[in-house]
């Protein structure tokens, strides 16, 4: 009886100890990825107009004026909340849905800083669209920091504006 | 040509649209459920493995966590530990047949009050402990404490809960990380995971020892009846304690005492400083 009361007890400590810290993580994690999409919401509405393709393919019956690499790059990070749920997930497997909407967020931002940089050189679309992902380590062995870089390039193409 | 027309796509379905903070909670539970299970199933193993292994295996697990004992505190010079050791051999000579072994002991400078019995037979003094124990019986007590251990075993059934508690704070701290491994290293086999029930057990092995050596009770309970009056802590912090709180020890050993009609002799002097002499 004394035993049970005991772990009782000490699951409660535990579970405060615990919790508490994990809910501010999560409400602050929760406020700047809230933030966060709604910036991503209004800019991709901006550069809808802007085709992005994979393929290396270009309008043949407009003239190329110019055309060159562009590339947006992010770097984003988690925070402790999303670290103990994954770690979590990772004892028994599952799906980590904590870092599906941070890697959705850091891929859709990369694309727009590259949008924004193919815009400031005045490019009509970006074809040959590439995508990396690395995940920032430190230290000897190479320890995972819960840092995600995505890396958005591709070949920016203006045509020559058409004579009427 | 087609011409490109852009469309908006807002239904996002490259993540999951429950929330993040009830699906932590749902694999929180998950977790627990399979560290319950894994908890369960181990303490079976353990429980039925334990009276089965061979002294070999036991003493090949001596020497790393002697050397982890080592870095706890230095190995004490203060004390006569021939002296130790002989009290020590006369209460293990007194053991069932079939549980003696080679006991070694081991003073460590460090401000503990605490016993360990771990595996190979070695039980480590902390030397705060012997700084206190005013009386031969009080060590003696205390020493057939630890053979208590021995006698059931209760050191390896240790190491098995070190392991559980390994499981559990790799679940608090979240995962296989480097910080639950020291956390494992710094304290799980070090610490005293025995249950109340199994440190109630060894007292009473003890108090069968000490009555054999003796022929009487006396001064046995003396030790801790001082711990007992030092302990300022709010009773509740004993449920979170591996040991059972002074007092209720030292009443529980009283009923045998009083039950049994034991005999209460006058305690032995001690003197184990090095530089004493024994009258």
């Amino acid at each position: 009886m004394e035993d049970l009361i005991g772990i009782i007890i000490t699951i409660v400590v535990v579970l405060l100890f615990t919790f508490v810290p994990l809910g501010i993580y999560y409400l602050i994690g929760k406020h700047f990825e809230k933030t966060h999409l709604e910036d991503i919401r209004k800019r991709e509405a901006k550069f809808l107009q802007m085709s992005l393709v994979p393929s290396y393919v270009v309008d043949s019956d407009r003239q190329i004026e110019a055309m060159g690499l562009v590339t947006g790059g992010v770097v984003i990070g988690s925070d402790p909340f999303k670290r103990y749920i994954a770690n979590l997930v990772n004892l028994i497997g599952g799906r980590v849905s904590v870092f599906e909407t941070l890697l959705d967020r850091a891929r859709r931002e990369a694309i727009l800083r590259m949008k924004e940089r193919a815009a400031a050189l005045r490019a009509d679309e970006i074809v040959n669209f590439r995508m990396e992902t690395m995940s920032l380590c430190s230290g000897n062995d190479a320890k995972p920091m819960g840092i995600v870089e995505v890396m958005a390039y591709g070949t920016a193409v203006r045509y020559a504006k058409e004579q009427k | 040509m087609m011409k490109y027309v852009p469309k908006v796509i807002d239904e996002e379905d490259n993540y999951s649209k429950e929330s993040h903070w009830w699906g932590g909670i749902r694999v929180f539970l998950r977790v627990i459920l399979v560290v319950l299970a894994v908890y369960m199933f181990l303490g079976i193993i353990v429980d039925f493995a334990v009276p089965y292994i061979p002294l070999s295996w036991e003493n090949a697990l001596s020497a790393p966590i002697m050397s982890e004992v080592n870095q706890m505190g230095t190995v004490s010079r203060r004390y006569e530990i021939a002296k130790i050791q002989n009290l020590l051999d006369s209460l293990a000579k007194l053991m069932p047949k079939e549980q003696q072994r080679s006991f070694k002991v081991v003073v460590v400078d460090k401000k503990e009050t605490n016993a360990l019995a771990l595996p190979g037979g070695n039980i480590v003094l902390f030397s705060e402990l012997l700084n206190e124990v005013q009386s031969e019986n009080e060590l003696a007590m205390i020493l057939a404490h630890e053979l208590g251990h021995f006698a059931h075993r209760d050191h390896l059934r240790g190491l098995g809960r070190s392991f559980l508690f390994y499981m559990f704070s790799a679940l608090l701290l979240g995962g296989d990380n480097a910080t639950a491994r020291t956390f494992m290293n710094s304290s799980g086999i070090l610490t005293n995971t025995y249950s109340r029930s199994q440190e109630a057990g060894a007292d009473r092995f003890a108090l069968d020892l000490i009555i054999k050596k003796y022929g009487h009770a006396g001064g046995t309970l003396d030790f801790f009846r001082r711990l007992a009056g030092k302990e300022t802590l709010p009773e509740l912090t004993h449920y979170l304690s591996t040991h059972p709180a002074s007092k209720k020890r030292v009443a529980a050993l009283q009923e045998i005492i009083d039950e049994k009609e034991l005999a209460v002799g006058e305690p032995l002097p001690v003197f184990w400083l090095k530089g004493e002499k024994s009258p």
